[in-house]
């Protein structure tokens, strides 16, 4: 008479329709959004905006440093200047004195580059070894001194050309994956799996134990299958989390694409972009199975309390679980070949993350990937079983959580 | 459509809550599972409604064992409680969706069974919202709204004012008109003694008493009779009557009625004295205003027989 998809499908509609009626969950998801949008936009502006105007007018508004040279260590002028091409250099006589320093203070100078001899200087600046003038100061006197002895030493321009030449060394793995660029993918999927686990791995449980404490479960397994109802919340909940994800990403990747010229110059980004596709199914395989198991343990676990304030100490097992596949599946990343990250692969808990980790950073054979995908999909679909018994169970006990031995018997029994 | 419940025990760990029930419930009338706190009025309906297993015996019906969707079932649990904090009418339509209606068939059993609850102003408000009672009613709509063949209610007075209570009788009475088969547990004896077609009495996880209520109350012996006399004064003249030896023989007793004024109650040594008390009483001056034999209430019938073994 009850036609079990039926009621399957019921139970998923109306738990996804309360998440998205819930008002706190809209505003959430609207308030990550725009701040991702703004993540995504907001940097194309404010750090590509300032580095095109040197090259419009070379003379014109770039930072002036004042260099005090009175043992004329740097006497080249014309080539220190073109090694620093992105500073107006003003070579001043004397020596750095308060007056510069008040120039520096009022933002007039960039800073000041004070000379003792050939192989000691200073550079004075606001937050000076911070700087990145610092820096490029650095390179331009070692530059110098190098042409300057080489130059002395009777070589010529071409020679000393040659001899600055950097040899370039191509990294090129014979796995034939670029480990740079996956590792911004396997970062997301590993951070994304994380967050929805606790985020929407607490909310399955909230859920159970709200229709315990508000005894609405004696009602509810009578009028249905506890299978349907358990499997429908996980499922349910999944959705909205799902459409949740789906709006954030699409918000991000909405505004990458407007910034696209900016982003796809950052290879931490291009990475995610350039992704192959079977990568990107992998990973949502992976998130959805992930998700699926501690959906279904945190179902069970929703079913053992009696008040929603409960959850959080109980909770602390499956927590920590998820928190050391979270661990294991980063000390995978440094090194996707170590016996550990192998092994779980194929542990249920950790394995989304970790053989998601081993299939984007190194390549890993068809068959092992299918077996990580088995095992935990099994062990899923166990959890969810499990945790529909436990959650029949459950409905009567009222008051402490029950102990391990009692839960023992409670699924031994018929 | 006939529900037979056959030698049901059950444990909880040491404990043993029910050691052998037995009862009947026939389709078309109501029957009253009655016990005190505790009896396994409860633990009784959750083994019907399937929340778990007897330990041994089966439920049957129509004389076969009950099967998973066979059968429509109303329950009104013990435990009561919805979702606080969503609309009246979403839950109602969505427990009538789990239990196979469909969306508007759910609807449109909802917007009767809150109308007929007197309960339609509050279809849109949040079930945290309404008072202990009139959540009580939206349960006994969520409990009605696919028209189920078996309606069973634990405890369905308790938190209803009398009118409320009525309301609840009236739908009763309905049900059991249409042909369901109603099981209700309940200890207020008046309510039940005002609708049950038949009681099965519960203690200490035994049944102690069972059947059609008309005949328990007539197995008891029919030995008082009410007697009241025109002009009143009806335990002073029967006294008188006894002392001038027109009543020796067959009456063993007079004491007051219950309610003083109403007459006097005269035991009788058998039921069939009746007549001769009668005929003296007719052969005296008095005239009779009534003479009626006294039948348990259901509340002495339940005192007696649960309340001894305290």
């Amino acid at each position: 008479m009850k036609n079990t998809s039926m009621q399957l499908k019921t139970v998923i509609r109306y738990e996804f329709s309360n998440f998205i009626k819930n008002k706190v969950f809209m505003v959430i998801t609207i308030i990550i959004g725009a701040l991702l949008l703004a993540g995504a936009l907001l940097p194309p502006v404010f750090l590509s905006g300032g580095k095109e105007e040197p090259g419009n007018d070379p003379s014109a508004d770039r930072p002036a440093i004042q260099v005090f040279d009175p043992t004329g260590a740097l006497s080249d002028r014309e080539i220190l200047s073109a090694l620093l091409p992105g500073y107006a250099l003003d070579f001043v006589p004397g020596n750095y004195g308060d007056e510069t320093a008040d120039a520096i203070q009022n933002d007039e100078l960039e800073g000041a580059l004070a000379a003792a001899d050939s192989l000691h200087y200073t550079f004075y600046a606001k937050n000076a070894s911070m700087s990145s003038a610092y820096q490029e100061i650095n390179q331009a006197l070692k530059a110098y001194r190098q042409q300057n002895v080489l130059r002395q030493a009777g070589l010529s321009d071409q020679q000393i050309a040659d001899a600055a030449a950097v040899p370039q060394v191509e990294a090129a793995e014979t796995s034939g994956k670029d480990i740079m660029s996956t590792y911004a993918l396997t970062y997301i999927l590993i951070m994304v799996l994380y967050v929805s686990i606790m985020l929407y791995g607490q909310m399955v449980a909230v859920s159970v134990a709200t229709e315990k404490s508000s005894r609405a479960m004696e009602l509810l397994i009578t009028s249905a299958k506890p299978n349907n109802l358990i499997f429908g919340k996980i499922i349910g909940v999944g959705l909205a989390g799902l459409c949740q994800l789906v709006i954030w990403l699409a918000v991000g990747a909405a505004g990458i694409s407007i910034g696209k010229d900016f982003w796809s110059q950052i290879p931490f980004v291009s990475g995610v972009l350039e992704a192959p596709p079977y990568l990107l199914a992998l990973m949502i395989v992976f998130y959805l199975i992930g998700y699926f198991m501690y959906a279904a343990m945190f179902g069970a676990l929703g079913s053992l309390v009696s008040r929603v304030e409960d959850i959080n100490t109980t909770a602390t097992p499956i927590v920590l679980l998820c928190v050391a596949g979270f661990v294991l599946s980063f000390t995978g990343m440094a090194n996707p070949f170590s016996l550990l990250i192998r092994i779980c692969s194929y542990v249920p808990f950790f394995a989304p993350m970790c053989m998601f980790v081993r299939v984007s950073m190194s390549e890993v054979p068809l068959y092992e990937i299918i077996l990580s995908i088995l095992i935990t999909g099994g062990s899923s679909v166990l959890f969810a079983w499990l945790s529909a018994k436990i959650y029949r169970a459950g409905t009567l006990m009222y008051g402490k959580p029950p102990s391990l031995k009692q839960l023992v018997s409670v699924l031994r029994r018929r | 459509m006939e529900l037979q419940l056959d030698s049901i025990t059950k444990s909880f760990g040491e404990k043993k809550v029910l050691e052998g029930i037995s009862f009947t419930a026939a389709g078309g009338a109501a029957l009253g599972l009655l016990g005190r706190n505790g009896a396994g009025k409860t633990t009784t309906i959750r083994i019907i409604m399937g929340v778990f297993p007897p330990d041994s015996g089966q439920v049957l019906l129509d004389g076969r064992p009950i099967q998973q969707g066979q059968v429509s079932f109303g329950y009104l649990p013990e435990e009561r409680g919805l979702y606080p904090k969503q609309k009246i009418i979403d839950q109602m339509v969505y427990i009538g969706c789990l239990r196979g209606m469909t969306r508007q068939a759910a609807k449109k059993s909802a917007d009767y069974w809150l109308e007929r609850l007197d309960m339609t102003a509050c279809r849109n408000d949040l079930l945290r919202t309404l008072s202990k009672g009139n959540q009580q009613k939206i349960q006994l709509g969520v409990c009605l709204i696919h028209d189920p063949d078996v309606v069973i209610l634990d405890e369905p007075f308790s938190g209803l004012d009398p009118v409320n209570a009525q309301l609840l009788k009236d739908v009763v009475a309905e049900l059991a008109a249409a042909g369901k088969t109603v099981i209700f547990s309940s200890h207020q004896m008046s309510y039940v003694e005002e609708f049950c077609d038949s009681i099965a009495m519960l203690d200490k996880g035994r049944i102690v008493l069972q059947g059609n209520l008309r005949t328990i109350k007539r197995s008891y012996d029919r030995t008082h009779i009410l007697v009241s006399l025109d002009g009143g004064g009806s335990l002073e003249r029967l006294e008188a009557l006894r002392a001038a030896g027109k009543l020796d023989g067959f009456v063993t007793g007079l004491e007051p009625a219950a309610d003083a004024d109403t007459g006097a109650v005269v035991h009788i040594a058998a039921p069939a004295d009746k007549d001769r008390l009668l005929a003296a009483i007719l052969a005296s001056d008095a005239s009779l205003e009534t003479f009626q034999v006294i039948e348990p209430t259901l509340e002495q019938i339940f005192v007696e027989r649960v309340g001894e073994s305290l």
